[in-house]
């Protein structure tokens, strides 16, 4: 599992700092939720969109990274019949990187598919950011 | 605010149906999509679940000329309400956000949502959607 660090914009705005992301492969048969498997940063070099990977820094062992109090916004990028890409996206939607990573992943060739998922933020810290800014 | 037609369910909901201008997460799309939204519970309780931001993007125009979703779930507010009557002590409605988390009423309509509605407890996912791909289209 390659993993990486940057900074997330939340739907609400906000920017979070220093974010650790993992990027893995899941494998699905039927019937199964599937197996998550490491990826290598010369497998994501070739699989990721260039502003996703301009944007992810390698982390450093034994360094502090921080994690969201919620799901945050990713992507499966489907590399086969049987087997997907998980990984981040750290723009907040309608942004100019939001927007040319998704068409960047349109434009892409090898790719069979993608699909797309938004945050989910639970009741509790949702009220506490729409009151608190 | 549009007129509307009642559509009884089996179960004895009440919803309304309208036409909900949304906007996309990307490229500054906007889309028409038809929704229900509840005006009565299975057990005859009234359940106002519009506020003055969503209704401002409801719609009058044809709905016949509504495109399918395609895959699209838009954003939504999952609110959840505690019912005694119901098997699992609970009623959750769905509100959808169609304003893009870009612009200022994204978070007005998340905050009215809370502030009239008096849900227990509010949730909130984000646009999901299949990309197409350019390459497949040609």
């Amino acid at each position: 599992m390659a993993s990486y660090y940057c900074d997330y914009i939340g739907d609400d705005s906000r920017t979070y700092q220093r974010v650790r992301f993992d990027v893995y492969l899941v494998s699905v048969t039927v019937g199964t939720r599937g197996t998550r498997s490491s990826t290598s940063l010369q497998d994501d070099a070739d699989t990721l969109p260039p502003i996703l990977l301009s944007t992810l820094t390698p982390i450093v062992p034994k360094q502090a990274y921080c994690t969201l109090p919620f799901t945050y916004r990713n992507a499966l990028i489907w590399t086969s019949r049987n087997s997907y890409i998980h990984c981040p996206i750290p723009w907040q939607p309608n942004s100019l990187e939001f927007n040319t990573f998704i068409n960047e992943i349109k434009s892409a060739n090898s790719n069979l598919s993608t699909g797309i998922n938004g945050e989910f933020i639970e009741s509790s810290y949702l009220e506490f950011r729409v009151k608190n800014g | 605010m549009a007129s509307y037609t009642l559509i009884p369910t089996t179960v004895g909901k009440v919803w309304d149906s309208r036409i909900l201008l949304y906007d996309l997460d990307n490229n500054n799309g906007q889309q028409l999509l038809k929704i229900r939204t509840l005006k009565r519970d299975g057990n005859d309780n009234t359940m106002p679940t519009v506020t003055p931001l969503y209704a401002a993007r409801f719609v009058t125009d044809n709905p016949m000329k509504v495109p399918p979703r395609a895959g699209l779930n838009p954003r939504s507010l999952s609110l959840c309400y505690p019912n005694p009557n119901n098997a699992t002590g609970r009623t959750v409605i769905n509100v959808y956000v169609p304003y893009s988390p870009d612009k200022p009423e994204w978070k007005e309509q998340i905050r009215e949502t809370f502030n009239l509605l008096g849900a227990t407890s509010i949730d909130y996912r984000g646009e999901s959607k299949p990309i197409t791909y350019t390459s497949q289209i040609n």
